[in-house]
């Protein structure tokens, strides 16, 4: 793991002086000022600790350490809402809203979402992960696996008993494949005749 | 597929006029012979000559007599090793091997080999303003490819014609300039083996002033800008002593060597893993055949599959305008945006933890 020093620099010191472009950060409604050299040096060294947290010998992963963090100001989050920016992880477009009215991108359901026990691919979200809102009913995002391929059509023939057929082939199949990945997850559109219907 | 003995890694050809650059899954292969790629840390050794550099490879890593495959070997080939006896090692020890042509003496193309892919990356013809100049020569590869993954860099001086030739050529490759933006500390270390001397450590102190003298009569730059240390080490005449004898110094002092420059790395966080150095190098390759790119950049390279969001910075504007006052963006915004990086550049079992199939 490269030092954070380093990858600040490299990947994300620009871009705090393209989010602020002035030297010195004022506020609206507010006579505060501040230097942006000292909330980007802020930033990094907040970023070290973390980094150090994060390698600790029984080091927290990263994903805890944001999770603990967005939670920690969970009372300040009720009255920040975004629909442009996942507010979690600050750098998607969200894309679920939550009933509590913030919304969050997939990927920030797959870090932070409870992950299904007989599908992987099936996330459940039991709090928000910003404001800590409990859900009167869990959210349930299916997500598409990225070695699922680009998607495709699914027929399948009847034929009475002989309906079982297609269904022992898509087993086979899907033990070759190897993947946690249950077979239909690989197509977008299943059609079927017959008894073939039923095995949709 | 049949097991193929070729050791070939790395060369230049010339298809239709275009020069290119070819490398071999040699690397993929040795690591995958590897126990535990995720967790061991290789070093890379680079030994340049030719005879008594194939020698001394014999001897210190007991790689396997190619003789068959001797004579087919093109000039400018780097051949890759991995010394068997550090497999199970923390530290897996890889050697290139390779000679130092004159560029009169590429005759042949070498044709690809059909047991084993190959990748060719046809290289930007050089114009007048492009910073580097790739001139096909074996040299680049060593200058600009090898040296940032490198620990030790060895110069077999019976081979390459005496210290005047080797301080040539290094003076080419410090011309250059630096091939990547790792720290100093880093960079590797050179050992240049001569015959001529008498054995001791006053001698090859010596020896390594007339070294020094000699490439600063061919560069103005310093070695320092892509080396970080330079040694003399004599070897016995052949014959006189038991060839494992000969070697030991050799080898005492290439282990010696590695070791500063990986506690260096460690220091650094830049000593890789076997599978990320494989990766890694893949890009290298790839930033190699288009060097218009600037220097090689180990950060930036190892987030070419998940680069930083490009709207970062408008995501992060529309989160700092919810930010009323200075005491909310130091106490609130400037946590969870470090936590959010930390999160962005380190994900959860990135490292460590095997990963996940899917």
């Amino acid at each position: 793991m490269f030092d954070p020093e380093d990858v600040f620099r490299t990947l994300y010191r620009d871009v705090f002086y393209q989010v602020s472009k002035s030297r010195v950060i004022a506020f609206e409604g507010s006579r505060d000022v501040i230097l942006r050299s000292g909330f980007i040096n802020n930033v990094e060294s907040r970023l070290r600790e973390y980094f150090e947290q994060s390698i600790h010998s029984e080091g927290t992963p990263s994903s805890e350490i944001h999770r603990v963090n967005l939670r920690i100001f969970k009372d300040r989050w009720h009255s920040i809402q975004s629909s442009a920016t996942c507010l979690v992880c600050l750098r998607r477009r969200p894309q679920y809203g939550l009933p509590c009215g913030h919304i969050v991108c997939e990927n920030c359901v797959l870090v932070f979402g409870e992950c299904g026990v007989d599908d992987p691919w099936i996330f459940r979200v039991h709090h928000c992960f910003l404001c800590g809102f409990e859900m009167p009913k869990e959210v349930v995002v299916k997500i598409h696996p990225p070695t699922a391929g680009v998607g495709g059509v699914l027929c399948i023939d009847g034929g009475g008993t002989r309906g079982v057929l297609p269904l022992k082939y898509m087993k086979r199949i899907e033990d070759r494949i190897g993947l946690r990945i249950p077979l239909q997850k690989f197509f977008n559109v299943a059609f079927g005749i017959s008894s073939g219907t039923s095995s949709r | 597929m049949k097991r193929c003995n070729h050791s070939h890694w790395l060369s230049f050809g010339t298809y239709s006029n275009e020069t290119s650059l070819l490398e071999s899954d040699r690397l993929q292969t040795l690591t995958n012979h590897l126990q535990d790629p995720d967790t061991q840390k290789p070093s890379l050794f680079v030994l340049i000559g030719n005879k008594s550099k194939s020698l001394a490879l014999r001897e210190l890593f007991g790689t396997k007599k190619v003789r068959k495959f001797r004579s087919n070997r093109h000039a400018g080939e780097i051949h890759l090793h991995l010394d068997s006896s550090s497999i199970f090692n923390s530290r897996p020890i890889f050697i290139a091997d390779g000679d130092l042509p004159q560029p009169s003496l590429r005759t042949k193309v070498p044709s690809a080999e059909k047991c084993h892919e190959t990748i060719r990356r046809a290289l930007p013809k050089p114009t007048a303003d492009s910073r580097i100049v790739l001139d096909g020569t074996t040299d680049s590869i060593y200058s600009h490819l090898l040296l940032p993954f490198a620990d030790v860099f060895c110069f077999f001086s019976a081979d390459l014609g005496g210290f005047r030739q080797i301080a040539r050529h290094l003076a080419a490759w410090l011309e250059k300039g630096p091939s990547s933006t790792l720290p100093r500390s880093t960079y590797p270390r050179v050992i240049i083996v001569t015959e001529k001397i008498c054995l001791g450590t006053y001698a090859e102190k010596e020896a390594r002033k007339a070294f020094l003298w000699l490439l600063r009569e061919e560069t103005t730059h310093e070695l320092s800008k892509q080396f970080s240390e330079i040694q003399v080490v004599a070897l016995l005449p052949d014959h006189k002593v038991s060839s494992e004898a000969r070697y030991r110094r050799l080898k005492e002092c290439l282990l010696n060597k590695s070791d500063e420059v990986r506690g260096n790395r460690e220091d650094t966080r830049t000593l890789f893993s076997a599978t990320h150095f494989d990766a890694l190098f893949r890009y290298a390759c790839n930033h190699f055949s288009q060097p218009s790119e600037g220097l090689f950049d180990f950060i930036k390279a190892s987030r070419k599959q998940n680069p930083v969001a490009k709207d970062l910075a408008e995501h992060l504007s529309i989160f700092l305008k919810h930010i009323k006052s200075a005491k909310e963006l130091t106490e609130f915004a400037v946590p969870v945006i470090a936590s959010s990086i930390l999160l962005d550049n380190y994900p959860p079992e990135t490292h460590s933890k095997p990963q996940s199939p899917l």
